[in-house]
């Protein structure tokens, strides 16, 4: 396993890595082999490397093509222009087919675009590709986990959306530790006044928030979500059935992401309390760090709004 | 007794000519589906103030977007599958962003669309609309709600969705009912559950009332038809009295109306809530009624959830 | 095959096409016998197939990228020995049935390469099978049927541009030119636009056929097989409706079921031998 600094390189080194065990493997790339980090996938393996140019519906079909064919593509871009643009073929053509297309899209979150402004940060992804049936959505947290997510992709049948950042994000999980198939790592577990529910990016925050709490006396449990609407909750409720108030923390906007995953989790299973804590608008151009903490998503923002549910 | 049936889409028509009679900025474009969506009714009407932009949705929209930086008015139709589907980006970046005074008509919308089958059946567009800020998605009942739908959305300054379906559906509303966007209608008052629903799965729930009622089950039936903005204080209120939800959509249960119906109540007030709408799978050829039949749409699923979330009170 | 024998089958698979309209009481009659010759052609004449084993890796792939067009496919398909036994009341598009409105490469119908029904993808899809081809050395090809109407979708050119970035000559693309959609002609909607001198701009090799002859269609694709560099397009001219006296040229018939008295024309026109 390479040694690398994001879920962009993570990534392409998954994605190396897995031709180099033989796995018939592609890289379909709308104009954004140097945006995914996989400029030395390309080079190494021209023919792996599918160039549409900057024509996402066609990068989209083209994996379509190829899948039916047995290969197993990997259509790599920014999130929102897969999910937005080829929004329809990837419904279509690899839902509805239940095709073995593996989607990465990065710049999800403001923090994952970052710089770039709202046409590049990508905060709906989530909504859309839930309503697909068919696919696996997979949100890893940092590098160490999307170069497991990549290597799980390859390995389920049928369409898989991955869901990355800026490739800038701190590394927060140890480097064997596995990509959990539960859908949820404790990371911390302090108490049951709160459970957090963190999902991609925001991690290290979440994380930070339930070491402030501490010191507060206020206990907590923070996990990372890194399967979302999965065909499997049942460890997410054994989470969420300790506590009376869950909290749900994402860079992604405040419908149709992880909080309404959890509040159907909560309304259909045990109806407990879930505040949300993700976006309501678009969002600006700014850098990631500075930007997250004015979207609300700074470990004290995040530990306030907890204190707050709970009455101190 | 034979139930009077329209399909919604003549609503929308209807209140296109309206529209446009009393306002020519008013400007319709459709995708080359015009005789199926009602937008026909304006070239035939006023044939300056529309437009077929041909098999091309986001050309559609993105004329769509320039008309309205211009002054106009716009109205853009086709069906719902290819409008939230192949033109999201457009929708998203260009007129939400930008807050644009684009409308945009969903039709064709759900599974009843029958024959044409998956690729034509729209099953995810609420959830691909509700997530883009400064957008107001409504789902109306009947084409009489669907024409005030239309109207209500003329009336506000910015993009707004409106989905409707292909097939005649019961007419539930009159001219004189009250509609206002972004407050939810209650249609019969109960005590035990609360039953959500919008689009045709309106007429179900109202109908599972009644045979309800024979086994003393008092069903509460809100019309949800604005899902964006949502009716926080309605849906909490009705959580309060009936002590359980049950949402009815012709819809994914991800990310449509019972999905925004489920963080609202469990943000602020969580009860049992049981989901009526498509579970996570595509549709398939068949008629309308067989369809919904099959994937559960209809009166008796939801005879079945009122029970089972009663008995998790 | 002869010529005689494959305008046989053509005429046979209209009827077939037809009935089933006919007997599920909804389709789409008119886009489905403007491309019936070129379907037919190709799977009697034309691609390298195996009835018996639908899912032979090396097969001749095909896509219709018009979907609406189904029931010339789901008629050859039948013909041609894919389904076994052989089906004689299709179903179309009722609840339950394999024949789906649309084609759906899972529904049960042995043959389909690839689900369609969404305009303009057909050439995006069929160049991705056939830059599969290539990288799994395999000299197979890949033949999409499109619609004139779906030139209007903007991933149709992306498909284009890219098949001929990507040095596709594998892939062979007919343009069924019946000029007319769903609502009206094509020149009134938007414009033909110079069909066939958009393809060539992009550098695709392309011819323009009479879309009813077998015998250009055979010879377009030998032509075409024989200049290897780029993909290939062939701009057909049809008719929509072609078969059928109270169909052809009438936009009526996009959509719809042939009356008692049709159904008897239908039988005179295009049914016995």
């Amino acid at each position: 396993m390479a040694k690398f600094k994001g879920v962009r390189e993570a990534f392409a080194a998954a994605l190396t890595d897995l031709v180099v065990e033989g796995k018939d493997v592609y890289g379909v790339f709308p104009d954004s082999l140097s945006a995914m980090r996989a400029i030395s996938f390309g080079e190494k393996y021209p023919e792996r490397y599918v160039e549409c140019g900057i024509a996402e519906q066609c990068a989209v079909d083209v994996a379509a093509g190829m899948a039916t064919t047995g290969a197993i593509p990997f259509v790599g871009s920014y999130s929102g222009f897969l999910t937005m643009r080829a929004g329809e073929q990837m419904r279509t053509f690899v839902g509805y087919t239940d095709l073995n297309v593996k989607f990465a899209g990065f710049n999800a979150g403001c923090m994952g675009g970052e710089r770039e402004g709202v046409t590049h940060q990508f905060y709906e992804d989530l909504a859309f590709v839930s309503s697909l049936p068919n696919f696996k959505i997979l949100t890893p947290a940092d590098g160490n986990q999307m170069y497991k997510a990549v290597k799980l992709a390859a390995e389920l049948k049928g369409p898989v959306y991955l869901r990355g950042g800026s490739g800038k994000e701190p590394t927060v999980f140890p480097e064997d530790a596995p990509f959990s198939l539960d859908g949820i790592t404790v990371c911390k577990d302090y108490g049951s006044d709160a459970v957090i529910l963190s999902t991609g990016h925001v991690l290290d925050r979440v994380i930070a928030a339930a070491d402030q709490l501490k010191e507060k006396g206020i206990n907590v449990t923070a996990a990372d979500i890194n399967i979302l609407y999965g065909d499997n909750p049942a460890k997410i409720l054994e989470v969420m059935a300790k506590t009376e108030l869950v909290v749900t923390v994402e860079d992604h906007n405040i419908n149709g992401g992880l909080g309404s995953y959890i509040s159907r989790l909560a309304t259909e299973n045990r109806p407990v309390k879930v505040k949300r804590i993700a976006l309501e608008d678009y969002s600006e151009s700014g850098p990631a760090k500075e930007l997250g903490d004015k979207e609300g998503f700074s470990p004290e923002n995040i530990a306030a709004v907890v204190a707050k549910c709970l009455g101190k | 007794m034979s139930i009077k049936k329209i399909p919604m889409r003549d609503g929308y028509g209807k209140a296109l000519l309206e529209l446009i009679a009393a306002n020519p900025k008013v400007i319709a474009l459709d995708a080359d589906v015009a005789k199926s969506t009602r937008s026909i009714w304006v070239k035939e009407k006023f044939p300056n103030n529309f437009i077929d932009m041909g098999i091309a949705e986001q050309d559609l929209v993105g004329t769509a977007a320039g008309l309205a930086f211009g002054g106009m008015m716009p109205f853009t139709s086709t069906y719902a599958v290819f409008m939230a589907g192949r033109a999201w980006d457009e929708i998203r970046t260009t007129v939400c962003y930008n807050n644009l005074n684009v409308k945009i008509a969903g039709a064709h919308a759900g599974i009843s669309v029958g024959p044409d089958g998956a690729t034509h059946q729209a099953l995810e567009d609420v959830a691909i609309m509700r997530v883009l800020p400064n957008m107001t998605v409504v789902v109306p009942c009947d084409a009489e709600e669907t024409r005030k739908a239309t109207l209500a959305g003329a009336a506000i300054n910015g993009p707004f969705y409106v989905r409707f379906g292909r097939e005649a559906v019961p007419v539930v509303t009159e001219e004189s009912t009250p509609f206002e966007l972004g407050k939810a209608r209650t249609c019969r008052e109960g005590s035990d559950v609360a039953v959500i629903a919008n689009g045709a799965m309106l007429y179900e729930s109202l109908e599972a009332a009644k045979i309800l009622a024979e086994e003393n089950i008092s069903v509460e039936v809100i019309d949800l038809h604005t899902v964006k903005p949502i009716d926080v204080d309605a849906v909490v209120a009705a959580a309060k009295k009936c002590g359980c939800v049950v949402t009815a959509e012709e819809h994914q249960i991800f990310g449509g109306m019972g999905s925004a119906v489920a963080e609202c109540l469990a943000q602020n007030y969580p009860v049992p809530q049981e989901f009526i709408g498509i579970n996570d799978s595509f549709g398939e050829s068949g008629q309308p009624q067989e369809l919904m039949d099959a994937y559960n749409l209809n009166q008796s699923a939801i005879v079945a959830a009122v029970k089972k979330v009663i008995a998790r009170k | 095959m002869e010529t005689a024998a494959l305008q046989k089958i053509a005429r046979r698979v209209r009827f077939e096409a037809v009935r089933m309209i006919y007997e599920g009481k909804e389709g789409h009659p008119g886009p489905a016998l403007s491309c019936a010759d070129i379907v037919a052609t190709l799977y009697f004449d034309v691609m390298n197939i195996n009835p018996d084993e639908p899912d032979w890796e090396d097969r001749d792939r095909f896509i219709l990228s018009k979907g609406h067009g189904c029931p010339i496919w789901y008629a050859t398909l039948n013909e041609r020995g894919y389904l076994k036994p052989k089906v004689e009341h299709f179903h179309l598009r009722e609840l339950g049935s394999i024949f789906q409105g649309h084609p759906s490469m899972h529904s049960g119908v042995p043959g389909i390469d690839m689900t369609t029904g969404s305009l303009g993808n057909g050439i995006a899809i069929g160049a991705g099978m056939a830059y599969a081809a290539k990288v799994h050395k395999k000299d197979y090809y890949t033949y999409v049927i499109c619609g004139d109407g779906e030139m209007q979708e903007g991933v149709t050119w992306e498909g284009v541009n890219m098949a001929k970035g990507r040095g596709l000559d594998n892939l062979v693309v007919f343009v069924d030119n019946n000029g007319w959609q769903s609502y009206k002609t094509i020149e009134f909607t938007i414009g033909q636009n110079n069909m066939a001198d958009r393809f060539r701009a992009f550098g695709w090799h392309t011819q323009e056929i009479n879309g009813h002859d077998v015998e250009q269609i055979k010879a377009a694709v030998l032509i075409a097989k024989k200049t290897p560099g780029s993909p290939h397009a062939i701009i057909c001219r049809t008719i929509k409706g072609r078969g059928l006296s109270y169909m052809e040229n009438n936009n009526k018939w996009h959509k719809g079921v042939p009356t008692e008295e049709q159904w008897a024309i239908t039988q005179t026109e295009l049914g016995g031998e």
